[in-house]
């Protein structure tokens, strides 16, 4: 048994081996050297073993000694060949008794950086620990808000190569039972080679729009918050984010720290949320067709204004916001990807190339900065970045169409958002949910926050006992 | 198929025949119109931000004025904006048919939005050319609550009074080496410069102002409160006013009282009886009738708040 | 909950907004020249006249409206080849209208045909998302359209003048209640197209509906009385569009003056929504008939803009007889076998 496995795994050098004798058995470790910890091989298996005194109890096999003598917390029976190497890959040892049985045991190395804090998903008040690589923490970091007997966890095994753990979370008491089981089948269909992270199976399970249909958080508070409404959790292993099913527009415009803080300050900044939104995607349509197409709604000091930083400039207006903005993405990607000790002084000279330096040279117009770095910073109010984007893409078709058509442009823009908003479903659920299916209860916790009288669940999304 | 409409409709986006650059256009904040019996002189201010060495007012000379403006625009080789104007100036010698055209003109006109003053001078002269729009605007905003004089109409204004009374009323100013408010000018009806009295009296009968302060014989009263009703019963005409004196003399009171049921009178007896004749057709009434006036007029003084301590 | 139904409240606001499908543009150039009472007594002379039609409609609608026209199959293509005319003419009117508008205030020197091509191809994207998605952009405009209102009615109360609406003569020659109530009433009859089935509650959306109905009577009677009361009989009979003269004359503090451009987007947001509906209705009707599937837009689509460059100008006589036919073969098809659901 043992050469096959090793021929299996094309006799890799981290895989290791161990032989022994006790009594009269031969007992063989396999172990791979780069998942499993040899503290623990030592520890768990290796100690026990040796200390185990083989007294002349006549009827018991060698293997249920070693079974019992093992300290180690899970041990497992193996039957077949290719079950033992699937457990070896996962950080177990194989211990073969004779050639005939073999136990696994759990001797996992820890190859992951601990809890830290989240580096995307800010908080200012509220609990400050997130989501890591490693499956089992992260599923700790939520049983250990929701300690309840009804959080189920149910495991699917995805990625045809590489085999990726998958664990979906529910309330059996609160979550639909349709919903879990669309969500497994849906995974089910999944067909890749490998899952790394949460990103595939996001795309594999949303449609096609701009709009992102699966949350991804790196807080535990927001998973467990969703894990009461009625939503299900997908846990993935190897990745720090863990995605909520079905999610609805306005999630994007809550943070946890909401819950945290008094009534009215979460009003005004979910109020200034959307205000962000919308100066975000239309106010550079709305300065272009101020300056070209109708120039009437604004008074007439700011008009004079306008005119004389257009007459010093080379480009027509068009031409200039485009190059702003397309200067500003690229500054905002450069800005990610260079290594932190670079990063300050590259920052600051592309705020300067783009800001003084071309105003004094005459190529911008000083209040086109003000418009482009407006709108820029409003859509970064946002912490999910499917959400940027969104903003990002609406604000360039915007943009487009008042080039073309002026105020008109901006009428047929709107209608587009909101054409696109209502024809999307999040898992057979209303995207728009508060405000269309017109719920009164969960009005209140949408734009404004407002304290409800009666507690009520989620009617559209628990069961029917448990509202 | 919901892309194929989506790259269709982007395709189409080349009637950008609207698209005027924002330095090709012309802000206006002022245009004064004359007519010398021929020919319509008229005058266009444009704006700019830096006002120096700049020539920004026009004049053109045209029989007609589409004519004036079309010449206007080559002139300035920038579209002509009226959307922002703020004020029209017009003068003294104006006729009926002067006022058909210039209304039809700004009416049909692209930019105007006919929500500007109008004002009467009685000559055109540079000092108002070269004053601001905002001084003469906020001239005339002061009018109406320090003396009760004039009160600032838009065009649109001027187009409702002449459909629905026939007559219109413009502030009318007069410069000297300064200019002033006098009073109102009547156009359409009468071609007559209303004296200050009979204005304030036309402000008090179309209870325009609730506040205002008037001088009787070089002295200030100030009222509050006050509010005209005219009731209309066959032929006659009650006109109602309660005013609140803001002083405790009764001797006070009484002198505001007959000094305004004077200038009313005085005004229903020299100029013609338009708005009345509206108010009967608004009522139902007969309108062939002599109109038979009652004027009542009520001055409530408080007891507490002090009026003019010497006398 | 049940999510993939409608509720009362979504078939409400579309009721709402199929009512004011003609308000903002034919029928009040119609009201020009008579009084203010006149305009009232007609409104609530076509309020009352429309109850018992309203009842009607309940009666009328089917679990499929499709298969249960007519028993013959002649007259089943007849009634279809009327609903298909008809809705195509209420998009045809709602597309020109508002390439008009935009032409005379927005766009002047843009040709009309082409802002009516790009509003054509907009409507037709979201009529091909299905009568939900336009049941939720409904609703959702109907925030937008609620708060653009009431800023029109607060910052232009100081402008009215009520001895506008006198003098209180009623002329029985001008009552125009016929005209009203055809074209405030006819597009509601689109709304069968919605199998009862997919309501959430009929008896809730009954109630709804009559209570929509009610206000939207009482809003259009105030917005015609507001309007007349700040413009004057005279002047309001003499413009061309009066709703818009009055967006001019908002002026708050002085600083936000002429925002009337901004504020169209109401009367872009009305005729987005019959056009839509209307579009659909039409395309679901030919689509029983020829069975194609999703192609059917583009054949819609080109019969209204060939339509659209050969007319210059729209009278309402035609669109009064066409709706009024539409109504008429609408109350007459056939009784739907009651079955047990």
């Amino acid at each position: 048994m043992k050469e096959e496995i090793l021929k299996l795994c094309g006799e890799s050098c981290d895989i290791a081996t161990r032989s022994i004798k006790v009594g009269l058995s031969n007992v063989d470790f396999i172990y791979s050297e780069a998942l499993s910890s040899s503290d623990a091989i030592a520890k768990f298996i290796l100690q026990p073993i040796s200390d185990i005194i083989i007294d002349n109890v006549v009827g018991v096999s060698t293997k249920t000694i070693i079974e019992n003598a093992l300290t180690g917390a899970s041990c497992k029976n193996v039957n077949t060949i290719d079950d033992a190497i699937q457990k070896i890959f996962l950080g177990y040892t194989i211990i073969i008794v004779d050639n005939k049985s073999m136990i696994a045991v759990e001797t996992r190395e820890q190859l992951d950086r601990g809890i830290e804090s989240s580096s995307i998903e800010v908080a200012i008040t509220g609990s400050k620990d997130a989501f890591t690589e490693n499956f089992n923490k992260n599923l700790g970091l939520i049983r250990k808000r929701i300690r309840n007997n009804n959080l189920f966890v149910k495991e699917v095994k995805l990625g045809n190569e590489s085999n990726t753990k998958i664990g979906i979370c529910y309330m059996n008491n609160i979550a639909e039972e349709s919903l879990v089981n669309k969500v497994i089948e849906k995974l089910k269909q999944i067909n890749n080679d490998i899952i790394i992270d949460g990103g595939y199976i996001t795309e594999e399970l949303s449609k096609t729009t701009f709009f992102p249909q699966i949350n991804q958080t790196e807080r535990p508070d927001l998973a467990s918050f969703a894990l009461l409404e009625g939503k299900v959790c997908i846990i993935l292993d190897n990745s720090p984010t863990v995605l909520i099913i079905p999610t609805f527009f306005i999630d994007f415009f809550h943070t946890p720290d909401d819950y945290y803080q008094k009534n009215i300050n979460t009003t005004f900044i979910r109020i200034l949320r959307f205000l962000a939104f919308i100066i975000a995607i239309f106010l550079p349509g709305y300065y272009i067709s101020i300056t070209t197409y109708n120039p009437t709604s604004i008074p007439t000091n700011l008009l004079l204004n306008l005119i004389e930083q257009h007459t010093t400039v080379p480009f027509p207006a068009f031409f200039e916001i485009l190059i702003m903005i397309i200067a500003f993405e690229i500054l905002r990607e450069s800005d990610i990807r260079i290594p932190s000790k670079v990063g300050s002084s590259v920052s600051i000279l592309g705020g300067l190339i783009l800001g003084d330096a071309a105003v004094s040279a005459g190529i911008i117009s000083p209040i086109m900065i003000i418009v482009v770095a407006l709108s820029s910073i409003s859509s970064l109010v946002f912490s999910y970045n499917s959400m940027v984007n969104l903003i990002r893409y609406y604000r360039y078709f915007v943009l487009i169409l008042a080039i073309f058509f002026g105020i008109y442009g901006l009428f047929i823009g709107f209608g587009l958002l909101i054409i696109n908003l209502s024809s999307i479903t999040s898992f057979g659920y209303p995207y728009t949910y508060p405000f269309v299916p017109f719920v009164k209860e969960d009005i209140l916790d949408s734009l404004i926050k407002v304290e409800k009288k009666e507690k009520k669940r989620n009617p559209l999304l628990a069961k029917k006992k448990n509202r | 198929m919901k892309k194929l409409m989506l790259i269709v409709m982007m395709f189409l986006i080349c009637g950008c025949s609207n698209y005027n650059d924002i330095s090709n256009i012309a802000v206006i904040s002022l245009v004064a119109i004359d007519y010398d019996g021929n020919n319509y002189i008229s005058y266009v201010k444009v704006l700019s931000s830096n006002s120096k060495n700049e020539e920004n007012l026009y004049k053109e000379e045209c029989p007609s004025l589409a004519n004036c403006f079309e010449r206007l625009n080559n002139k300035l080789t920038k579209r002509i904006y009226l959307t922002h104007m703020d004020l029209l100036v017009l003068s003294n010698n104006l006729n009926i048919d002067n006022y058909n055209e210039i209304i039809n003109f700004f009416t049909n006109e692209e930019t105007s939005r006919n929500s500007f003053n109008t004002v009467i001078v009685n000559k055109i002269d540079d000092a108002i050319l070269n004053s601001d729009t905002n001084d003469i605007n906020s001239m005339l905003d002061l009018s109406i609550s320090t003396n009760l004089v004039a009160k600032k109409i838009t065009l649109t204004d001027i187009i409702k009074d002449i459909l629905n009374y026939k007559v219109s009323y413009i502030p009318y100013l007069e410069i000297d080496k300064e200019i002033t408010v006098k009073g109102y000018k009547v156009i359409y009806d009468d071609n007559k410069v209303l004296t200050k009295g009979e204005s304030i009296a036309l402000n008090i009968i179309k209870n325009l102002e609730k506040n205002f302060t008037i001088m009787i014989d070089n002295k200030i009263y100030k009222l509050e409160e006050c509010n005209t009703i005219n009731k209309v019963n066959d032929n006659k005409v009650n006109i109602n006013l309660n005013c609140k004196y803001e002083g405790n003399n009764k001797k006070e009171s009484k002198i505001v009282e007959d000094y305004l049921k004077q200038i009313i009178e005085n005004f229903i007896k020299n100029n013609n009886d338009n708005y009345f004749r509206y108010l009967m057709y608004k009522y139902k009434k007969e309108n062939n009738y002599n109109i038979d006036y009652q004027i009542n007029i009520k001055v409530n003084y408080q007891e507490s708040i002090g009026g003019n301590i010497f006398e | 909950m049940n999510k993939e139904k409608y509720t009362s409240l979504e078939i409400g606001i579309l009721l709402f907004f199929l009512l004011n499908s003609f308000t903002s543009s034919i029928l009040i150039k119609s009201f020009s020249n008579k009084n203010a009472i006149d305009i009232t007594i007609s409104i609530l002379i076509a309020l009352l006249l429309g109850m018992p039609l309203l009842n009607l409609l309940f009666r009328q609608w089917k679990y499929d409206f499709l298969n249960n026209i007519s028993n013959n199959k002649i007259i089943t293509i007849i009634f279809k080849i009327v609903f298909i005319i008809s809705s195509l003419s209420i998009s045809l009117y709602s597309i020109f209208n508002l390439s008009v508008i935009i032409k005379d205030i927005i766009l002047p020197n843009t040709s009309q045909k082409l802002t009516a091509l790009v509003f054509l191809l907009l409507t037709t994207i979201l009529a091909l998302k299905g009568l939900k998605s336009i049941s939720i952009a409904t609703n959702l405009m109907f925030f937008f359209y609620v708060i653009i209102i009431m800023i029109d009615l607060v910052f232009n109360l100081f402008n009215v003048d009520t001895i506008n609406l006198l003098p209180m003569t009623i002329n029985l020659d001008e009552l125009n209640f016929f005209e009203t109530l055809i074209l405030t009433l006819s597009p509601l009859f689109m709304i069968l197209i919605i199998p009862k089935g997919e309501l959430n509650n009929f008896r809730d959306c009954k109630k709804k509906m009559n209570i929509f109905y009610l206000i939207f009577f009482i809003y259009f009677i105030l917005k015609i009385l507001f309007i007349i009361s700040i413009l004057g009989e005279k002047y309001f009979s003499i413009i061309s569009y009066p709703e818009i003269e009055i967006l001019k004359m908002i002026n708050i503090f002085n600083f936000f003056e002429r925002l009337e451009e901004l504020l169209i987007v109401t009367i872009f947001i009305e005729n987005l929504i019959t056009t839509a509906f209307a579009i659909n209705y039409s395309a679901t009707i030919a689509n029983s008939i020829f069975n194609l599937e999703e192609k059917i837009y583009i054949i819609i689509d080109v019969i209204i803009f060939i339509l659209l460059l050969k007319i210059d100008m729209l009278s309402n006589i035609y669109l009064v007889i066409i709706l009024s036919i539409f109504i008429i073969f609408n109350l007459f098809t056939k009784k739907e076998k009651r079955r047990k659901n």
